[in-house]
C-alpha cells in the first residue's frame, strides 16, 4: 500500500490505483478507529459508500415530492384557468376535461421532479459553474483517502 | 471479492488490453489534440448548410408562410414531417441512456453519451419546425401560459399542439439535465488532465467543481437512476403526444388509436439508425473501435429489425382496420389515396425502406457488416421520413370534401429549412465530437473489469474450474 | 347537343332572344359543315363582355363551371382533349400547367390553354370574351396582361354579330400555360356530401334520402350524444340567442354572387393568379361544383360551402392559443390578433373552409416591402372599399366565415333599441326572428 503523507499535520492521504486495493484499505482504516473523511474516485465504485459507512441518500424522496408538486401545480392551474379565470366553450368540451389535462399533468410531473432533483443534487454537492473544487484544492483543505484521477 | 464478471460467452464490450489509465487516454486525448482535416471539412460544410437554412427561414418569416407550397388543403407538409422525424431520431438517445440503464444493458455504456448528444441536437432541430411553421412567429410567446393583463388570456390546454409544447420542452430539459449530469465527472477528468490554462478554466467551469467524493457519487448514482426512471415514461410520452397531434384529430388517416405505440416504435427505429450512422463515422474518425465494437453495432441492428417489424405490423394493422372498420372515408384514404393515388409513390418508398429492407438484419453476417449497417441506417431514415410524410400529406391531400383536394410539392425555402437543420445538427455534433468526451469515461471504467476483453480472458481459468475447487479457492482467498 | 350548363351563363349575358337564334343557327351549321369544330364565344359570369375586367374581386371569382380564375381558356370536352393527349385524371388534377392550343377560325388565330369541361360537346370549343385587354399600364393592373382577346372571332352576318364560328380548328402548340383553378377534383366520389333526388322520388319515399344514416343507428340512436365522452354542457336550449343559417340547395345555381358579397362585406383579400395556383385563395364562402354521372353527359351540382359553425367544432380543440372558440350564441369565432398561425385548425376542419393569410395581402403586418398586392387593392383610394365594421387580417393569421358577426351584433342592438323582447320560446323561432331582424336592419 503506497500511503503518502501530505503536508497537513493531522490528516493522512492515501493514493490508490485500483479499487481492489482500496476496499481493504478503507475497511482497515475504519477498523483501526480512524475517522474517514472522504474517498475521491474518478468513477463510481459500487459498494464503497457502504464500506465507508455512509447513509443512503434521500434524493429519491426529494424527487418524489417534486414530482407530486408538479402534478398538483399542473392540475390546479389548468383547473383554475378553465373553470374560474377564463371559462370558455372550446369544441363543446366541459370546463374541466380531465382526459385532455393528463398529458400536461404528466409532463409537468416529470419536469418538476427532474429539475428539482438536479438543483437539489447541485446544492447538496455544492456544484455550480464557477465553483473551484478541483481535486488539489480540496485535498489541501480536507482529510482524505484519495484515488488519483488518471 | 472481485469475482463479479460476465460469462465469457458474452462478447466483451471493451476490446484490447486496457487499464483505467488507457481508457482515459483513448477517450480524452482527441479533445486535447488538434482536429484532423476531415473534421474541418465536415464542420465547414455543416456551417454552410446551417447558413442556407437560416436564409431560408429568414425568407419565410419575412415574406410569409406563403413562400412555402402549403395550401388551403395541406396545412402541414415538410415542416411537421421534419419535426416528427427529428423528434423521433432523438428518441434512441433517451432509450439507450434510460431504458437500457433500467434494463441493466451493459452495452449502452459505449454509445450512450453520443446517443444522448444526438437526442439533444435532434430535439433542437425538431423544435425549429413548430416554431417557424407559425404564421406569426413573432407572436409565438402566446403559446406559453403566463399571467397577463389581456383579459386574462390563457392558452388552450385541450390542444395537442400545446401538449407538444410541454412534452418537447420537458423532453429537451430532462434530456439535457441527464446528459449534462453524466458529463460533469468526465469534464472533471479533462480538467484534471488539462495542460493549458484556457482548457483548465473552461473545463473547470463546465465540471461545476466536481471532486469525485464518494458521497457525491452516491447522489450522482441516485440521480441518474431516478432520471432514467423519469425519462423512460417521458420518452414514451413524448412521441405519444406527438402522435396525438394526429390521433386526436378528425382527419381520416390521422384519427387512429394505433398511433402512440406505432409512433414510439418508429421513433426508436429511426433513432437507432441515426445512432448507427453517427457512430460508424465517429468510431472510425476518432479511432474508438475498441469501445464502440461490432457487438454494439449488432445490438443496435437487432433493435432496428425488431422495431422495423413492429412498424411493419402497424402498417398492416392500419390497412386491415381501414377495411374492417367499415368507414368509407378511412377506406378511401388508405386504399385509394395513400397506397395509390398521386402521392402513392411515397407510401411504397416507406414500405420498402422501413419494412422490407431491414429484414436483412435477421442474418448475423449482415448485422455485423459495417458497410451494410451504414447503408441500412440511411435507408431506414429515408423510410422513416417518408412515413411521416405519408401520414401527414396523404391524409390531408384527400380528406372529406373532394372539392378541396389538392397536391403538395415543397418549395425551395421548405427544402432549405430542412437542409438547414442538418447543418445545425452536424455543427453541434462536430463541436461535440471535438470538445466533449464522446464516450462516458466514468461509465466505461465501471464496467471495464466485468466486460473488458483482457479482463474476461483472465476469468477463463475460473470458467474451466469445477465448482468444488472454485469454492475451495474462494474460501481461502 | 350543347349542355345547358355551358350555355346558360352566355345566354344570360348576351341577352336571351339574340342568342337563342344564334344557337339554333349554330346547330344548323354543325350538321352542314363536317370536320370543323364549333367555336363558341361566351361571356363569363363575373367579367361579362370585359367591362368588369378591372375588378380584382371578379377576376378572382371562380367561374361557376370551370372554377378557373384570372384567365380565359379553351373549354373542351374530355373526348376532344384526348386527341391532344390530355384527359381528366390525377395528372391533370395535380398540375396547373395546361397544354396550349392554337385555335383558328374565320382566318384568325389565338393561342389559349385548354381546360377540360365534362359535358361540353366533343366538337365544341368555348372561349370567354373580355380578356386580352392589353398592357397593365393602359388598361389597369387587374385586367392587364390577362388572357387572350377572343373578339376577333366575332363575325357580322349582315344582320347581327355571330358569337361562334363553325369551321374552327385546334392544334396543340407544345407549350404549356398555368391556369388557376380553385377546385381541381370534379367528382364527389359517391360520398354523402351532396344528395340528389327528384321531387317525385322524394315524395314517394322520403326516408330514402337519409337511408345511409339509418345504418349508423347501429352505433346508437342519438349520435350527437352517444359519440362523445363528455356531457353537453354548453349548448343548452333556451339559454340565450343561438344563430343558424340555412341555404336552399335546390335554388342555388352556382352564380357566385354570394362569394363576392361575402368578399366585399368581410374585407376578404384578393390574392392573384400565382397564389390561386398555389391554392392560397381566401374566399370565406365558396361554391363547390361537382359533376356526377357520365363524364360526357354529367349532372352538375352546386354546393355553397362556408364555415358550418359546428357545435362541437374540431378546429377549436386543436388551437393551442384558444384563438378560436365558441360564443354562447353558437358561433365559432376567431380572435385574429390572438392567432399565431399554426394552421392546425384548418387541417382539422372537415369542410376545409378556413383560410390562411399566406402573404401580406393588405399591409396589415409590420414588415416593410413584403406587401403582396396583385391589383392595386391597397392604395389609399381603393382601401376606401374596406368595410370599417370588419377588421383587416394580418399575414400569418387564420380567418374564416364569421356568420357576419358584425351584422348579428347590429341586429341585436337594433332589437334592443326597438325594445323587442326576445322570448326564449324555441331555438328555431328565435333564429327565424333574428334572421329577419338582421335583414331588416341591413335594409333600413
Amino acid at each position: 500500500m503506497n500511503f503518502s503523507i501530505y503536508g497537513c499535520k493531522k490528516f493522512v492521504v492515501g493514493s490508490f490505483d485500483d479499487e481492489a486495493v482500496l476496499f481493504p484499505a478503507v475497511k482497515k482504516v475504519r477498523a483501526a478507529g480512524y475517522k474517514l473523511h472522504d474517498v475521491y474516485t474518478p468513477f463510481p465504485v459500487h459498494g464503497l459508500d457502504h464500506a465507508m459507512g455512509l447513509r443512503e441518500t434521500s434524493l429519491h424522496t426529494a424527487g418524489f415530492v417534486y414530482g407530486l408538486t408538479g402534478t398538483t401545480t399542473a392540475l390546479s392551474v389548468m383547473g383554475w384557468v378553465f373553470t374560474t379565470d377564463w371559462p370558455m366553450n372550446i369544441g363543446g368540451k366541459p370546463h374541466f376535461p380531465l382526459p385532455a389535462f393528463i398529458p400536461i399533468t404528466f409532463e409537468l410531473t416529470v419536469l418538476f421532479a427532474a429539475v428539482g432533483m438536479v438543483l437539489t443534487f447541485c446544492y447538496l454537492c455544492q456544484l455550480a459553474p464557477f465553483v473551484k473544487n478541483t481535486f488539489s484544492t480540496r485535498v489541501r483543505q480536507t482529510i482524505c483517502l484519495s484515488w488519483r484521477s488518471k | 471479492m472481485h469475482l463479479k464478471y460476465e460469462s465469457t460467452l458474452r462478447e466483451p464490450l471493451v476490446d484490447g488490453v486496457k487499464d483505467y489509465h488507457q481508457v482515459t487516454e483513448d477517450i480524452i486525448s482527441p479533445i486535447e489534440a488538434k482536429p484532423g482535416k476531415l473534421w474541418y471539412i465536415g464542420f465547414f460544410i455543416s456551417l454552410v448548410l446551417l447558413g442556407f437554412g437560416a436564409f431560408s427561414v429568414f425568407w419565410e418569416v419575412y415574406f410569409g408562410t406563403g413562400v412555402w407550397n402549403l395550401n388551403k388543403t395541406i396545412g402541414w407538409g415538410y415542416d411537421i414531417t421534419n419535426f416528427v422525424w427529428w423528434v423521433g431520431i432523438g428518441h434512441a438517445g433517451t432509450l439507450i441512456s434510460a431504458i437500457l440503464l433500467l434494463f441493466r444493458q451493459g452495452w449502452r455504456t459505449g454509445v450512450n453519451r453520443a446517443a444522448e448528444a444526438m437526442t439533444i441536437f435532434a430535439v433542437m432541430c425538431a423544435g425549429q419546425f413548430p416554431i417557424f411553421h407559425m404564421g406569426r412567429v413573432w407572436m409565438g410567446f402566446f403559446i406559453l401560459p403566463y399571467p397577463n393583463t389581456r383579459g386574462p388570456v390563457w392558452v388552450n390546454f385541450n390542444s395537442p399542439l400545446l401538449w407538444d409544447v410541454f412534452a418537447i420542452s420537458t423532453y429537451f430539459t430532462v434530456s439535457l439535465l441527464f446528459w449534462y449530469s453524466g458529463l460533469i465527472p468526465d469534464f472533471a477528468t479533462v480538467r484534471d488532465r488539462a495542460k493549458t490554462k484556457l482548457r483548465k478554466l473552461l473545463y473547470g467551469v463546465a465540471s461545476f467543481g466536481w471532486t469525485g467524493s464518494t458521497k457525491h457519487w452516491q447522489r450522482h448514482e441516485a440521480l441518474s437512476l431516478v432520471l432514467a426512471g423519469l425519462s423512460t415514461p417521458l420518452v414514451l410520452s413524448v412521441h405519444t403526444i406527438v402522435s396525438f397531434d394526429f390521433a386526436t384529430s378528425v382527419i381520416p388517416g390521422w384519427h387512429t388509436t394505433i398511433f402512440p405505440p406505432y409512433f414510439v416504435a418508429g421513433a426508436i427505429f429511426s433513432g437507432f439508425a441515426m445512432v448507427n450512422t453517427l457512430l460508424i463515422i465517429t468510431r472510425k474518425i476518432l479511432g474508438l473501435e475498441d469501445y464502440i465494437t461490432i457487438g454494439h453495432i449488432e445490438a443496435m441492428n437487432k433493435v432496428i429489425v425488431l422495431t422495423g417489424s413492429v412498424v411493419g405490423v402497424a402498417y398492416l394493422t392500419e390497412l386491415f382496420m381501414a377495411w374492417y372498420g367499415a368507414n368509407p372515408y378511412e377506406f378511401d384514404t388508405f386504399y385509394k389515396y395513400r397506397a395509390a393515388g398521386p402521392l402513392g409513390w411515397s407510401y411504397w418508398i416507406m414500405m420498402s425502406c422501413n419494412v422490407i429492407s431491414p429484414q436483412v438484419f435477421w442474418f448475423s453476417k449482415m448485422r455485423r457488416n459495417i458497410m451494410v449497417t451504414f447503408v441500412m441506417s440511411i435507408i431506414v431514415n429515408i423510410g422513416m421520413w417518408f412515413e411521416r410524410f405519408v401520414i401527414i400529406c396523404t391524409s390531408l391531400y384527400r380528406d372529406y370534401l373532394p372539392s378541396s383536394w389538392g397536391y403538395y410539392r415543397p418549395s425551395w425555402p421548405e427544402v432549405g429549412f430542412y437542409v438547414g437543420t442538418f447543418g445545425l445538427f452536424f455543427t453541434c455534433f462536430f463541436l461535440f465530437a471535438k470538445y466533449f468526451p464522446v464516450i462516458a469515461v466514468a461509465e466505461i471504467k465501471s464496467v471495464l473489469k466485468t466486460t473488458g476483453k483482457s479482463y474476461k480472458e483472465k476469468m477463463g481459468k475460473y470458467e474451466a474450474q469445477d465448482v468444488d475447487a472454485f469454492a475451495h479457492d474462494q474460501a481461502h482467498h | 347537343m350543347l349542355q345547358d350548363g355551358i350555355i346558360e351563363p352566355a345566354a344570360t349575358a348576351l341577352g336571351g332572344a339574340t342568342f337563342a337564334a344564334d344557337a339554333a343557327a349554330a346547330a344548323g351549321k354543325i350538321s352542314t359543315k363536317q370536320g370543323g369544330k364549333l367555336e363558341l364565344l361566351y361571356q363569363k359570369v363575373a367579367i361579362g363582355s370585359g367591362k368588369e375586367a378591372n375588378n380584382p374581386w371578379l377576376q378572382e371569382m371562380p367561374d361557376p363551371i370551370t372554377r378557373a380564375t384570372w384567365d380565359n381558356y379553351a373549354c373542351i370536352s374530355n373526348t376532344l382533349a384526348k386527341t391532344f393527349h390530355e384527359e381528366l385524371g390525377d395528372d391533370y388534377e395535380i398540375n396547373a400547367d395546361r397544354k396550349v392550343l392554337t385555335i383558328k377560325a374565320n382566318g384568325k388565330e389565338v393561342k389559349l390553354p385548354l381546360l377540360i369541361v365534362p359535358g361540353i360537346h366533343p366538337e365544341t370549343i368555348a372561349i370567354a370574351v373580355g380578356y386580352g385587354r392589353g398592357d397593365a399600364k393602359l388598361i389597369g393592373k387587374a385586367a392587364g396582361n390577362i388572357g387572350k382577346n377572343a373578339y376577333p372571332f366575332v363575325s357580322f352576318n349582315g344582320q347581327t354579330f355571330d358569337y361562334f364560328a363553325a369551321d374552327a380548328t385546334a392544334t396543340a402548340t407544345g407549350d404549356k400555360y398555368p391556369v388557376g383553378l380553385t377546385q381541381t377534383h370534379n367528382s364527389y366520389e359517391g360520398r354523402p356530401i351532396v344528395k340528389e333526388t327528384t321531387l317525385a322520388e322524394f315524395v314517394a319515399n322520403p326516408k330514402e334520402v337519409n337511408a345511409d344514416r339509418a345504418k349508423l343507428h347501429h352505433y346508437g340512436e342519438d349520435f350527437a350524444h352517444d359519440a362523445t365522452m363528455y356531457k353537453d354542457v354548453h349548448m343548452v336550449p333556451g339559454n340565450g340567442v343561438k344563430w343558424g343559417m340555412s341555404i336552399d340547395l335546390n335554388t342555388c345555381f352556382g352564380c357566385g354572387a354570394c362569394t363576392i358579397a361575402c368578399q366585399a362585406e368581410n374585407n376578404v383579400s384578393v390574392v392573384g393568379k400565382e397564389q390561386v395556383i398555389k391554392a392560397h385563395e381566401m374566399h370565406w364562402l365558396r361554391i363547390d361544383r361537382y359533376f356526377a354521372g357520365d363524364v360526357d353527359n354529367p349532372e352538375v351540382v352546386f354546393q355553397p360551402m362556408l364555415c358550418q359553425h359546428c357545435d362541437n367544432a374540431p378546429c377549436e380543440n386543436v388551437c393551442p392559443v384558444a384563438a378560436t372558440n365558441h360564443s354562447s350564441e353558437g358561433i365559432n369565432q376567431m380572435a385574429y390578433n390572438r392567432c399565431i398561425g399554426t394552421r392546425y385548425c384548418a387541417n382539422n376542419c372537415p369542410y376545409k373552409v378556413r383560410r390562411f393569410n399566406w402573404r401580406d395581402w393588405n399591409g396589415a403586418d409590420s414588415f416593410e416591402h413584403n406587401l403582396y398586392d396583385v391589383a392595386d387593392m391597397n392604395d389609399s383610394l381603393t382601401r376606401m372599399v374596406l368595410n370599417p365594421d370588419v377588421v383587416v387580417r394580418a399575414r400569418g393569421t387564420m380567418e374564416k366565415c364569421s356568420f357576419c358577426v358584425q351584422r348579428l351584433q347590429d341586429a341585436k342592438l337594433t332589437a334592443k333599441k326597438q325594445v323587442v323582447r326576445l322570448k326564449m320560446v324555441k331555438r328555431k323561432q328565435l333564429v327565424n326572428r333574428l334572421v329577419l331582424l338582421t335583414l331588416s336592419s341591413s335594409v333600413t
